[in-house]
Parts: C-alpha cells; structure tokens; sequence
C-alpha cells in the first residue's frame, strides 16, 4: 500500500472496525474513488464517494482478496453509486461547474494553481466528449489501475468488450489530442505541472 | 485516417503509461493526458459526516495498528470467524447513524430522545446511574409501581372475587363427576356411568385425556340408538347436538387445576364461542 502498511494487516483490522485502518483504507482510495466520479460529471462526488466509502466499510467484513481485488470490489460499488447517479438526474454528465471544484485540491504557487486548473479544465473536458462507457474503462485503468479483467469485472462486462472499448476510446482520444488547438503534450502544452 | 497498426501502438503505448514504462515520442499527448488525468484525483473529497464519523470511531474498538496487527496475525480461524461476526453485528449501527444523519433536523432530534430515554431507561433499571440519579429513577419507578397496587384497605374486596371465579368457570358438572366415583380408562370408555350425564362423562374423560373424538362419537351414537329404542325422540336430541361439540371443545381445553389455569380456560372457551368451528361454507344449493 502507499501507506507502507502490510495490505493483510490494514485489511484484518479493517474488517474488526478499526477506525485507523478505515482511514488508512480511505487515503489510499479515496482519492481515485473521487476523481473518477469527478471526471464523469458526477453532480456530488464528494457525495458519492462518501457513500461509497460507506458502503466499502460496512461491507468489508465480508471481503476476501489481495489488494487488487479490493481496489476492484472499490471501484464496482463506486462505479454502481455513479450509474445510479446517472438514472436519477437523467441526463448526461456535465462538466459545467466542476472546475471550480479543483481549485481548492491544489496549493502553493497561484501562477502554477492557474496553470493546472486549466489542465483539469482541459482534462474535464476531453473526458466529457468520450462516451459513458469508454470514459470508464479508460478512467478506470489510468486512475484505479486496474487490469483489463478487472475493470470488466467492475462494469460487468466481457474482457473483449472491455478490450474494444478501451481501444475506441484510445482512438477518440488521440483523435481529439492531434486536433486540439492547445496540442497538449506538446513543449508549449498548457500543463506545466505535468513537463519531466 | 487512422490504420490498426495505429490503434496497436496506441493501445502499447497506453499500457506502457500505465506500467510506468518510457513511451516514444509521439505518444507524448497520451502521457499528458494521463497525467493531467491523475492529477487530478490527488485528494479525497470531503467526506460526509456519517462516513467522517465511521473514519474517526470506526466500528469496534480503537486499538493500535501494531497490537491490532500483532494479534490479527496470530489469530484461530476461529477467532476470526468471531472477529468477523462481531463486526458484522456492529455494521448495523454506521448503517443507522447513517440513516440518521441523513434525515430531517425533526426526524433527529425525534430519534435522539428516543434513544437518550432508552438509554437512560436502560441504565436506570440496571442501577448503573449516578448515586443521585439513580435514587431520583428508583423513587419514579416504584411510584409508578405502586399506583398499581391497590391499597392495603381494598385488599379483601378484591380478593373476595377470586375466590369466586373457580366456582363460576369451573362446569358444575365436573365437580361430582371427580367426587363421586374413579374410574379407569377401560371403564371410562364403555359409556356414561349410572347417574352421569353425557356431558359430564365426556368431560371426565378430557380431564383425563381419554376422550377421542371417535371414543365420543361412539358413545353418543350408542346413547341415540338406546333412545331411539326406547323412543325418546322428544328434542333431547337437539341436547346431544348440542353437547357434542361442547365435548369436542373441553377435550382440546386446558385442564382446570387452579385459578391461575382457569383464567386461561376462559379466555380460549370465549375465543371459541366467538370463532366456533364452522367453515361458513354450506352445502346448500338455495333450491328448494
């Protein structure tokens, strides 16, 4: 774990209802939990993630698995929470009042503060143009780190239709980069934070 | 245009990014935007107060990581399994503060004095309150009970009563049924004794536990024959019509040995009497 903690240790006191280990458990995740339901438009991750999480600490006295496997069963219960999302506003996401949100998530030098909120504005907004599916599975490897497998698991679905989802959503994706008038990446790209 | 050798090098790419191997060049922008999208999930949001509450109090016991791991490690399957349903006993209360917290300022505050007089109702009764406390919920408490008391003067009324009730639930009939004669089973099953009526028969027999339903039909069958012999047609049939189910009734009845028994008595032959035993469905066809 990032932590440094043994995963067994976290996950044994976890499952006895150690609140250091729920925190522990929380750090670790709750980031990627968060960011995912941002960057698909959810109207209050932050809520949804604390109904994940919720969830996630009730639950766990029944989960077995290594630390990937708990990631996954993470994400699917996040993944659930955000459908529902979807079924209850009706609607596509939005990406329309979430940048402000990032501003608080960044510190230090406003100059570069300015910078990566744009980047998230960038970022926001290419995912927003994907569609629901293929932003999943993309989010889904980059930010929970999953395998192809996994995130099939997450999202019920086959590994081939994982695979081929993630395979359009790369070529829309390069498409919009090559397209994009920023040409992100490139050495005069908008993210700063982001050159080696 | 895009080719499948494209896609493939994208897709390698992509993989590479994600195992934190170098990518070639033009596969910078995919870098960025990987980036820029892990940048971006760098904090957790603002946790709700249910879930801030679980993260601060958990759901047990607040023990150190390292005693928590030192006995985790060497714990039985058994213990775990006790671990485990421990903790899955108390997965229902984050569930209700949960439910709680998210509820109306009314619906709180409802629920919170219902809880704190639970509590305290709880604590006064096992007499673990503060000194004072306690004696102020003691003297409640017996106050409340001795309302019900009656008083020392109105004890004989009230008792004069009880004594009664066994001589008006009690069958009249049973009393010199039990006095005058005892009989066995065998004897019992060959009918009504001289001087005994049926139904005073019948309930010897379901005082004892012999009367059957075919050990009653029986007999009554043999008291219809001997009166039709005898020609005594004249409405005592309708008695033993009559008698029959009442026989049935005393046999599944509890046996009357003391007051307390016999307040039982009247309770279900009156839930009889209201519900009788009939299905309400005749065979009646309406045509005459």
């Amino acid at each position: 774990m990032r932590t440094g903690l043994p995963f067994d240790d976290v996950l044994t006191a976890a499952q006895a209802g150690a609140a250091w280990a729920f925190e522990v458990l929380y750090r670790d995740l709750a980031p990627a939990v968060t960011g995912y339901l941002r960057l698909h438009g959810a109207a209050e991750p932050d809520d949804l993630a604390s109904e994940t999480f919720l969830g996630v600490f009730t639950g766990l006295a029944g989960f077995s698995g290594d630390e990937g496997a708990l990631r996954a069963w993470v994400f699917t219960i996040a993944h659930r929470r955000l459908v529902d999302d979807w079924r209850r506003r009706s609607r596509r996401p939005q990406v329309a009042g979430e940048v402000d949100d990032l501003t608080g998530l960044v510190g230090g030098d406003v100059e570069d503060d300015v910078l990566v909120r744009f980047g998230a504005a960038d970022v926001h907004r290419m995912c927003a143009g994907l569609p629901d599916d293929q932003r999943a599975v993309l989010l889904l490897r980059i930010l929970a780190d999953l395998t192809v497998d996994q995130v099939a698991q997450v999202m019920g679905r086959s590994t081939a239709s994982v695979k081929a989802l993630q395979r359009r959503g790369l070529r829309t994706l390069r498409d919009r980069l090559e397209n994009s008038p920023e040409k992100v990446g490139a050495p005069a790209h908008p993210f700063p934070a982001l050159r080696r | 245009m895009t080719t499948a050798a494209d896609d493939s090098a994208v897709e390698d790419a992509f993989e590479a990014l994600l195992a934190g191997r170098p990518v070639p060049e033009r596969a910078a922008g995919l870098a960025a935007f990987t980036e820029a999208v892990r940048g971006t999930a760098t904090a957790p949001g603002r946790p709700s107060a249910a879930l801030a509450e679980l993260l601060a109090t958990g759901l047990l016991d607040q023990s150190s990581p390292s005693t928590r791991t030192a006995r985790s490690a060497g714990a039985s399957p058994s213990r775990r399994s006790r671990v485990r349903k421990r903790s899955r006993y108390a997965m229902f209360f984050p569930a209700l503060l949960a439910k709680i917290l998210s509820a109306g300022a009314v619906a709180q505050a409802a629920t919170g004095a219902g809880i704190v007089l639970v509590a305290v109702t709880g604590a006064g009764v096992a007499g673990v309150l503060p000194g004072p406390v306690q004696d102020t919920f003691t003297s409640i408490v017996s106050d409340e009970t001795t309302v019900e008391e009656p008083p020392a003067d109105e004890t004989p009324v009230e008792e004069a009563p009880v004594e009664e009730a066994p001589v008006e639930e009690a069958p009249v009939a049973e009393t010199p049924a039990d006095d005058a004669t005892e009989l066995t089973q065998d004897e019992w099953l060959e009918g009504p004794a001289e001087g005994q009526s049926f139904g005073e028969w019948v309930s010897y027999g379901a005082n004892h536990g012999w009367a059957t339903g075919q050990a009653v039909s029986s007999a009554a069958h043999e008291r219809n024959d001997d009166r039709k012999g005898r020609g005594d047609d004249d409405g005592t049939e309708a008695e033993d019509a009559a008698d029959a189910p009442e026989a049935e009734e005393t046999a599944d009845a509890p046996e009357v040995e003391d007051d307390e028994d016999a307040s039982e008595v009247e309770e279900s032959s009156e839930d009889d009497r209201d519900r009788g035993n009939g299905n309400g469905r005749g065979n009646g066809n309406g045509r005459d």
